[in-house]
């Protein structure tokens, strides 16, 4: 209520905290490095580290060339020079090419060792001599020239500059510059590696950001448009998204926390949940006025409105903004920087929102808000004027107003379920079985290139490389002996020989060399190319005169100095997690099984991490989920007093989340970190309509006893509401599946259909337990007026406190009685029991046509106990003797009600049999008295 | 480096032919023998040793054969490489591998400017250069810092500075260099250090000689010489241990296969 009490101050501290924040937005950075998709606590990281300290970065990008004329002159030219161009690049660690791959070869026995291309041959001859030896040697084809000879490959070993935010970028352009002069002499030429994948990651987001967040922005106030159909109730959520954007942009930047692929979402995230509060707010708003909240001219109107809005949204408001909040929090425990940064990012912009929507809305409407005039012409069917003028205290909308079209339609869906609870909930754990079995089929995956669609360009890239030569992707197999000179043994060398004719066996991944291929080539020339010769040396002796034959450059990847340590890169193209950690599983069985007792084996590389960062991402969901599971458990159960209120206001929205996973083990869809945020947002947006429905209930069920009747008038007064929101909701999710990043798509995708589920969930199954159970909000008991003195004398509430006894009384019906009305009939049956708030009764005895007094009873008193607990006739009359209000305790109703609240019920319990007794022993007192009268 | 521009009114007129003239009379002798400790280190710093015996003898014409024989370490023991300089035609070159065979696996022609075994020495940078197939264009004298197998300059050397450039186009087609830069030695007309360029004119490596002995009359011999591979990162180190300048050191039977295939040569 700031918003409303102190305007200007208000306005002050939003513009002020704008202004200062909006400052942080320059030092914002974008994040789309490999690092922030590794988890920091991969058990391999250390090893790697070493491992690429020894033998060399993985970072390498391949320039790709294709020509069908390569073999000329005027084209290896071109590519000299472009080779040369790539090794004065200041990053640059090594080119490997045909312009220093070595070969070795057997010239009619005499032995040729030399690069491939030694320089640029002066004559066709030349030429075709260089040609032939690329296409012979094994450590050449598929990895520096295709099969057919007209595909080849310059390897660009990057050292990264850790500290350069920008490096990827830079890398990236100044490749692309050595290109460009030489980019015309070739049919095809591109770059693919690290900083391609980040640049065009950095280059898709930022398209991302251009277009999703205006189109959200489109779609979003289309449908406020249509559904409320007021032009401010759309122009009040893009107000204060805009301004949660500024703050939370602002926030990143001064934390240092980037942009990364996910939280390039984050304007259209912002802005379709973010106004769902705005939206219940404004209806709110509409109906205090359509309900006829008038002040003596505008400003006083607009406030009073304004009053009304803020006493029924007020709690819910904050509910739903904080399960929301928790939902996108609770991302924040993954071990994946690319998740936790997008958690920080999302929960900021939730929580900005939501304290942004409750300053600056009363604010706004108070100085703006649309006035009754205005609602003239807008108060037609549909419209949350209509659909909400439900009011609290006051007649229901449905006797005077029925709905019509699509709203009609899902409320007689609602009505029918609630009739059929068996039918529902059946159906229910039908469906939740069969996508819960589905589900098992889940995957993950976190690989760079899956991001992209399967049509963009780098995708196409990537395959094309890896149909002609090999994968992008590649790791290292390393194998560490304790024995010095270990890996000059020919049996030990042979291990490495297996690893590789396993892995070609299989087939699963593209290529494999190591140094054991260095020396089976020099083997097999020594012995005139005979393919049979393409091992491992007999000796050690021959091993190391073979190694001669080498530079320590030519060796480095391969074996460490002192031979204890040999490395085999492998290269692959498979982008799929799933499939990688199969293949990966198999392969290392392999390898361990090799290497023996005496070998230690390590698996490492940076697209292992990326890949094992998958299995993190499941678990990080699943605690997300468990997480926010909890919180809202707890959080409701204290909210509705009960912890089965706790566990019913959670099965809504776990039924959802259970339909989304089904139907991404149906669809292959795997988790990624795109799909892994999915649940947990769902759930935190999802509950707040649950929230919004049992809220209602809550407090429509304590002024109608028909249940069926209580949750038919909450599902007619939510339904416009509740469809509106959860449709904006749907068609902005929706928007992300234009998306250039396929995570963020299939995000997208999800999202709007865990949305869907939702809706239904909460169209369907919520209204069926809601009529099982009656819930009381901690907020209902803390506004409950009840006079102390009544709560404290009243023999029905003895031994409990003052909450306890709130709650009591709101799980039994409030009546209203006049003077001289007859409360009670003598001989009537009835199974109710009341407690006098306010008035006074009068009871007497009927007896042959003469009416006795037996009793005055006044606030605090309990009368009709008998017909409480036993089914029998009445034994007297009850009538009012003023106007007051009664409770009524309805036998079936508080055995019902009383099950979730059992320490009240048996307080209750036990305070009715203690009144029983007493008037028993009155009784007997009573009858022993006029008997002794009679005697007498 | 810095440049001096004063010299000797003589050496002042002398053009780089005969200054490398002046080198060759000097320091060329016909044979010789020497037993090195050759050390290959690596970026990290890591040292491999070996210990080789290397021989030369000039023949008919002045073309020059060579050996180079392996002692250590013991997997390569007795590993032989036999060159034989011939007149306007490439080299024949054998290798010699004592686990391979009794063979001798003759080398490919055209490997000049590889590595020979493992080093950072060309093949074409261990031979001795047919000066009629370089032009050697005369430099700015210069003091040539020479540095030690850590890379620290220990001594510098007044010297006249002379970029050889292939001429002759079998040279030129087979060399690795564009040029080489030679800083000679004023006072002993010494090869003190050569910097090496690639064929696009980079910088690739530099090769110093220091602890310079008087062996015989004007000439010298370095004690120490260090390769520094620039490109490569990587060093190579070569201590002379023992050498020898008489004809009896290099008897011309050690130039033959048989010498090799027959094990005499790993007679030390």
């Amino acid at each position: 209520m700031l918003g409303l009490r102190h305007r200007l101050l208000t306005f002050l501290f939003l513009a002020v905290t704008s202004a200062l924040l909006a400052t942080g937005i320059p030092q914002l950075r974008i994040d789309t490095s490999f690092d922030s998709l590794i988890s920091a606590s991969d058990p391999t990281k250390a090893a790697y580290e070493a491992i690429k300290e020894e033998f060399g970065s993985d970072n390498t990008t391949i320039v790709y060339i294709r020509d069908p004329a390569l073999w000329t002159e005027e084209k290896l030219l071109a590519l000299e020079k472009l080779s040369f161009a790539l090794e004065d690049l200041p990053f640059v660690e090594k080119v490997e090419s045909l312009f220093n791959v070595r070969s070795i070869r057997d010239r009619n026995g005499d032995i040729e060792s030399s690069v491939v291309l030694d320089g640029v041959p002066v004559d066709a001859a030349g030429v075709e001599k260089a040609r032939a030896n690329a296409l012979y040697s094994p450590l050449v084809t598929r990895n520096f020239i295709s099969t057919d000879g007209t595909v080849t490959a310059l390897s660009v070993n990057v050292r990264k500059d850790a500290a350069s935010p920008d490096f990827d970028r830079q890398a990236f352009e100044a490749i692309n510059a050595a290109i460009d002069p030489v980019r015309g002499v070739f049919t095809e030429i591109y770059q693919v590696g690290p900083p391609r994948v980040n640049e065009d990651l950095k280059t898709s987001l930022y398209d991302d950001m251009k277009v999703l967040g205006p189109l959200s922005l489109g779609v979003l106030m289309a449908t406020i448009v249509i559904f409320l159909r007021s032009g401010m109730a759309a122009a009040v959520p893009l107000c204060t998204a805009m301004l949660s954007l500024i703050w939370t942009f602002g926030l990143m930047g001064f934390a240092g926390v980037p942009v990364n692929v996910l939280s390039a979402m984050l304007p259209s995230l912002v802005i379709v949940i973010g106004s769902t509060e705005d939206t219940h707010m404004l209806a709110t708003y509409l109906t205090g006025l359509s309900e006829g909240v008038r002040g003596r001219d505008r400003a006083e109107t607009r406030r009073l409105s304004v009053v009304f809005m803020a006493k029924h949204m007020g709690l819910p408001v904050l509910l739903t903004t904080t399960t929301t909040v928790l939902g996108f929090a609770s991302n924040g425990v993954s071990e994946i920087a690319l998740i936790r940064d997008f958690a920080f990012a999302s929960t900021a912009g939730i929580a900005f929102n939501g304290l942004i929507t409750a300053l600056a809305v009363p604010l706004i409407l108070s100085l703006a808000g649309p006035l009754p005039k205005k609602l003239l012409g807008t108060g037609t069917e549909g419209s949350p004027a209509a659909a909400s003028a439900v009011s609290q205290t006051g007649e229901h909308p449905e006797e005077t107003h029925q709905p019509s079209g699509m709203v009609r339609r899902v409320i007689a869906l609602c009505e029918w379920a609630c009739g059929h609870p068996n039918s529902v909930i059946a159906g229910t754990v039908a469906m939740v079985a069969l996508f819960g079995y589905f589900s098992m089929q889940i995957t993950v995956s976190n690989d760079p290139i899956s991001y992209f669609r399967q049509d963009h360009a780098l995708v196409q890239d990537v395959e094309k490389l890896h149909r002609d030569l090999s994968g992008m992707e590649l790791f290292y197999i390393n194998l560490q002996s304790s024995q010095p000179m270990a890996f000059k043994s020919p049996e030990n060398l042979r291990k490495l020989s297996e690893i590789k004719a396993f892995i070609m066996a299989e087939g699963k991944f593209d290529n494999a060399i190591s140094l054991a291929d260095h020396l089976s080539l020099v083997n097999r020339e020594f012995h005139g190319g005979d393919p049979a010769q393409m091992k491992v040396p007999a000796t050690a002796d021959l091993v190391e005169q073979y190694l001669l034959f080498f530079q320590r450059s030519d060796l480095e990847s391969y074996v460490s100095h002192d031979f204890q340590r040999v490395n085999m890169v492998v290269r692959h193209n498979i982008h799929n997690s799933h499939e990688l950690t199969l293949a990966l599983a198999d392969l290392e069985r392999k390898v361990a099984e090799i290497s023996g007792g005496t070998v230690q084996y390590y698996l490492v590389g940076q697209n292992l991490m990326i890949n094992r960062a998958a299995e993190a991402l499941m678990v990080a969901q699943l605690q997300s989920i468990g997480l926010l599971l909890v919180v809202i458990f707890v959080m409701m159960s204290l909210v509705y007093t009960s912890l089965i209120g706790g566990v019913l206001s959670l099965i809504p929205n776990i039924v959802p989340i259970v339909m989304t996973f089904g139907l991404m083990g149906l669809l292959n869809i795997p988790i990624n970190p795109g799909t892994a945020t999915v649940a947990v947002i769902a759930i935190g947006i999802a509950i707040d309509d649950t929230i919004h429905l049992l809220s209602f209930y809550a407090g429509e069920s304590r002024r109608t006893p028909d249940r069926q009747q209580a949750v038919r008038i909450t599902i007619r007064h939510e339904a416009i509401p509740v469809v509106s929101t959860s449709v904006a909701l749907i068609a902005g999710f929706l928007v992300l599946v234009a998306s250039n990043f396929s995570i963020v798509a299939q995000f997208g995708m999800l999202s709007a259909l865990a949305m869907a589920f939702a809706l239904i969930a909460d169209l369907i199954i919520t209204p069926v337990l809601m009529a099982k159970v009656r819930l009381v909000s901690v907020y209902e008991i803390l506004l409950l007026k009840v006079g102390r003195d009544v709560l404290a004398k009243s023999p029905l509430f003895e031994g409990m406190t003052s909450y306890q006894a709130r709650k009591a009384i709101l799980l039994s019906q409030m009546t209203e009685f006049q003077a001289g009305a007859r409360l009670i009939r003598q001989g009537s049956v009835g199974r109710e029991m009341f407690l006098i708030l306010s008035g006074d009764v009068a009871v007497t005895l009927e007896r042959n046509g003469e009416e006795t007094r037996l009793a005055t009873l006044s606030a605090g008193a309990v009368f009709g106990e008998v017909g409480f607990v036993r089914d029998q006739k009445r034994s007297a009359n009850v009538d009012a003797l003023s106007d007051g209000i009664m409770l009524t305790f309805e036998f079936e109703r508080v055995r019902r009600n009383m099950w979730l609240y059992p320490h009240i019920a048996s307080r209750l319990n036990l305070n009715i049999a203690r009144i029983l007794g007493e008037r028993l022993a009155e009784t007997s007192t009573h009858l022993a008295g006029s008997r002794q009268g009679e005697a007498a | 480096m810095m440049w001096s521009g004063i010299g000797p009114a003589l050496s002042e007129e002398l053009s780089g032919q005969a200054i490398m003239d002046e080198v060759s009379r000097r320091h060329d002798r016909p044979y010789e023998r020497e037993d090195q400790k050759m050390q290959l280190v690596d970026a990290r710093g890591n040292i491999e040793d070996r210990q080789v015996r290397r021989y030369a003898r000039e023949g008919d014409g002045g073309l020059y054969r060579y050996v180079v024989v392996f002692d250590s370490p013991a997997g390569v023991a007795g590993v032989a490489l036999l060159t034989w300089q011939n007149k306007g035609a490439d080299d024949d070159q054998w290798m010699y591998l004592p686990a391979y065979g009794r063979e001798m696996k003759r080398t490919a022609k055209g490997g000049k400017r590889n590595y020979f075994m493992g080093t950072d020495f060309a093949f074409e940078d261990m031979t001795a250069e047919d000066k009629a197939k370089f032009r050697y264009d005369r430099q700015p004298d210069a003091v040539a810092e020479i540095r030690d197998e850590n890379g620290q300059v220990v001594e510098t050397a007044d010297s006249f500075v002379l970029d050889a450039y292939p001429v002759a186009e079998d040279v030129k087609e087979e060399s690795g260099y564009q040029y080489r830069r030679l800083y000679i030695r004023k006072d002993i007309y010494f090869i003190q250090r050569v910097d090496f360029f690639d064929r696009r004119g980079r910088f690739i490596k530099s090769q110093h000689s220091r602890s310079l002995v008087n062996v015989d009359g004007q000439t010298y011999r370095a004690d120490i010489t260090v390769m520094d591979n620039e490109k490569e990162k990587h060093r190579t180190i070569i201590r002379v241990q023992g050498r020898d300048l008489n004809e009896a050191a290099v008897p011309a039977g050690n130039f033959e296969q048989r010498w090799i295939t027959t094990g005499r040569h790993l007679k030390k």
